[in-house]
């Protein structure tokens, strides 16, 4: 262990070093940067705490509901980081330089394991973190909570889950690797994908929340009770389900009913983690290996010749425009790190689209207006949220990834304007569409002027967003660093992340009064006023002139900079 | 063909490049010398437009690198010393990629591509992709790819880092070549004799100053007299 705290030592030797020089500039950076996490911070905690009091107060949905949306948002949570380790484990356990080099050292593969698994956990959960305590405070004042209660819960309930959510990525990707060495990688991760899908898939079957709600308020307005017996029971073996429940009985001040489920979540955590240690040392080594073996085999099997969109075909796009758009659509392609992870992000979209195509049971049958405006906006905030994930996942590190290649774009006699609008032009038609095509597909069901407010300000809101990813991309530009998934979880990208927050909750300001009226009209059987919406769009209009042009303007600079 | 005009880069309060001012004409081989440090390479970016000097003028071909960017840059071929390249490109997608950014018809490109391939014998891996390529490797296609487009300078840092025997024999020989065809080249190395064997001008640059700039000729007088070769001038100079 002696082994392991001096690489952990050094490690945070490294991490606490100021990697820029200390000068007005860079203190300034740093300054903003704490600012913008004091702020987010106060908008999580503000945000949260008004949304229970919304939900709870004027909405009425009772405690329970309340918690089986954070059962909900806590599935999602657990797959994003399940799947999001499972992705940066690859690079880090199998791709990393430091793996390369420690293993030429007496220490152990386990410990190697551990040392990488922790720094890709704590590296890329750190944000996460900091965007849980801030909603868990805001939470717990609402609630009550003793002073006591939030450290506790963060290392007793969130942690743990976080851990059992990472471990279980980590022991899959293992298992990839491992079956990969006899089956071949295409067939596994087939297999493999199909499996997880399924499992997702029937998670939603199973939880099927939409159809609980619906079953909950036909108890309507008796909805503060504990509405269990309703549910169905397989989902009791789910760790956001003990997350959910232990909640809940902390909320209502029955720590005994809380227990068991905090003492299994916390047992759970702990097996899992010594599960994906144990089978680390049995197949680290090994899989790191076959992972050798298969990268060299899919290099030997690689035919680029006589490609249709081959650099040496002539194509209608002329001059250097060629060259840019083709060396950016080979790099994509053949970057396993681009294309998977765009799939995973293609699949998640996917599921959230079919899963809210019940939307209209709770859009027809919804109590109260205050309900109707929850759902359209919760709806408007997942269509941004994923919209912002994409931007941030692939525009964030457009810069960045000309990476240390770029002596040849900077002494080449090109307009480097004309080739970054060009690379950022590919991107926001991409993610343009696909915004279009989820909101479209998640809004069709509401009525005709929200459905076409919500296509507006999709459309808006890509274009905001995809350039504030560019301009702050350029901002903290890294050519050294070539994995595109950890320049989406640096610092700098953790901070696009918050500005990227408050623009969401910018949003929900502006639309909730519109949105709201609109929904009481319809319920009063008055004419609905368009107007309001009409405004939400022309406000999010301006805002997103003065983002995209100040970012495309930052990032266009920072290209300029000594290399 | 390559004229700096009082040029000084600092990086904060150091100064990299002190007053630097230097003509290279078309046809010559200047070697530029110096200790690691002295402020070859920060020069070399300023030339190729990777660095903007705090002061002092660049002119490629009569255009201001600054002011004229791409004008100026189209008369350059640039090798630099790391020879990084796409590694999800095969050697000819890169070339090809390069060929592109000058705007050379794509029949002209292809024949040029394959003129290269030939003169630098690349031909058995350049379909591979780069990220299997060795050091070597990666340093003559980097070299390949400044050549497509009849550059009428060429900026060169540490060009026989990592190449065999052979490989260096083959670029020494294009250089040389290319300066015997009119190309202006200005190469930085530590190899004293390269320099010393293939340049017509020699350059010495210590701690950003230019401390010797003279011809071949009178370097063979001065060595004549009081050195027995390149490398005891130089580090007399150096000392």
């Amino acid at each position: 262990m002696k082994d392991v705290l001096h690489i952990i030592f050094y490690k945070l030797l490294i991490f606490l070093k100021v990697n820029s020089p200390l000068n007005l500039s860079n203190t300034i950076k740093n300054i903003g940067s704490g600012l913008v996490y004091a702020i987010f911070a106060y908008g999580c905690f503000s945000l949260t705490q008004n949304t229970i009091q919304y939900l709870l107060m004027q909405v009425k949905i009772g405690n329970f509901l309340l918690h089986r949306f954070i059962l909900v948002m806590l599935f999602i949570f657990f797959i994003a980081i399940n799947v999001g380790n499972m992705v940066v484990s690859f690079s880090t356990l199998y791709k990393s330089k430091e793996v390369i080099h420690l293993i030429t050292k007496p220490i152990s593969f386990t410990k190697i394991f551990l040392i990488k698994f922790l720094d890709n956990f704590f590296y890329s959960s750190s944000t996460l973190l900091l965007i849980i305590s801030a909603v868990l405070i805001g939470y717990g004042i609402y609630f009550n909570f003793g002073f006591w209660i939030y450290p506790f819960i963060l290392l007793f309930l969130i942690l743990p889950f976080m851990l059992t959510a990472g471990s279980a990525g980590v022991i899959i990707l293992l298992i990839i690797l491992k079956l990969a060495g006899s089956w071949g990688i295409k067939k596994v991760l087939s297999i493999i994908g199909l499996f997880y899908t399924s499992g997702i898939i029937t998670f939603y079957f199973i939880s099927n929340p939409l159809n609980l709600v619906q079953r909950v308020f036909d108890y309507y307005p008796n909805l503060d009770q504990y509405f269990g017996f309703l549910e169905n029971s397989i989902i009791s073996f789910l760790p956001n389900y003990w997350v959910a429940e232990s909640l809940y009985w902390l909320s209502e001040g029955k720590f005994e009913r809380a227990f068991p489920y905090i003492y299994l979540n916390i047992l759970v955590s702990v097996f899992i983690f010594s599960i994906t240690l144990w089978i680390a040392s049995k197949w680290f080594y090994q899989t790191w290996l076959t992972s050798l073996r298969i990268n060299s085999e899919l290099k030997n099997n690689v035919k680029d010749k006589n490609l249709l969109f081959g650099f040496d075909k002539t194509s209608w796009l002329k001059g250097f425009n060629e060259s840019i758009i083709k060396r950016e659509f080979w790099l994509f392609i053949r970057e396993p790190n681009q294309w998977a992870h765009f799939l995973v992000m293609i699949f998640l979209i996917i599921v959230f689209v079919s899963s809210i195509s019940g939307i209209d049971i709770i859009i027809v049958k919804a109590y109260n207006h205050y309900l109707k405006t929850v759902v359209y906006l919760v709806v408007t905030l997942f269509n941004v949220f994923l919209v912002a994930s994409l931007s941030l996942r692939f525009v964030f590190p457009i810069i960045s990834l000309e990476g240390e290649a770029l002596w040849k774009i900077r002494s080449a006699p090109i307009n480097f304007n004309l080739l970054l609008k060009q690379r950022l032009f590919i991107y926001l038609a991409m993610i343009f569409l696909i915004g279009q095509i989820i909101t479209f597909f998640s809004n069709f069901q509401f009525p005709l002027a929200l459905a076409l407010t919500a296509q507006i300000n999709a459309a808006i809101t890509s274009i905001t967003l995809v350039s504030l990813n560019f301009g702050m991309g350029g901002i903290f530009a890294n050519y050294k660093e070539k994995n595109a998934i950890r320049l989406a979880s640096s610092q700098g990208a953790s901070i696009t992340f918050l500005f990227t927050i408050l623009y969401l909750v910018v949003l929900i300001v502006v639309l909730f009064i519109p949105v709201s009226n609109f929904f009481y009209s319809i319920e009063r059987g008055n004419s609905q006023p368009i107007s309001g919406l009409a405004l939400t769009s022309i406000i999010l209009t301006i805002l997103g002139i003065i983002v995209a042009s100040a970012s495309v303007n930052t990032g266009l600079k920072s290209f300029y900079k000594d290399v | 063909m390559l004229e700096l005009i009082n040029v000084t880069k600092m990086f904060g309060s150091f100064t990299a490049v002190n007053n630097l001012n230097l003509i290279v004409n078309s046809g010559d081989f200047f070697g530029f010398l110096g200790q690691n440090g002295a402020g070859k390479t920060t020069t070399i970016k300023m030339i190729t437009g990777l660095y903007t000097a705090t002061s002092g003028r660049i002119l490629i071909d009569g255009y201001d690198i600054v002011k004229d960017p791409v004008a100026a840059k189209s008369s350059i071929g640039y090798i630099p010393d790391q020879p990084f390249i796409y590694e999800k490109l095969t050697g000819r997608e890169f070339l090809y990629f390069s060929g592109g950014l000058y705007s050379i018809s794509k029949q002209s490109l292809k024949n040029k591509i394959e003129e290269t391939i030939e003169v630098l014998q690349i031909g058995d891996w350049v379909d591979k992709r780069t990220e299997e390529y060795s050091q070597g490797m990666k340093q003559r296609i980097t070299i390949a790819s400044s050549l497509l487009h009849d550059p009428k300078l060429l900026v060169v840092d540490e060009p026989m880092v990592g190449l065999d025997p052979q490989s260096a024999v083959i670029v020494k020989n294009i250089l040389k070549q290319k300066a015997d065809s009119g190309c202006a080249v200005f190469m930085s190395t530590h190899s004293l004799n390269v320099a010393e064997e293939i340049c017509t001008r020699i350059g010495i640059i210590k701690d950003g100053s230019m401390i010797f700039s003279d011809t071949k000729e009178v370097i063979e007088k001065i060595k004549g007299s009081d050195h027995e070769n390149l490398e005891s001038l130089f580090l007399h100079l150096t000392k």
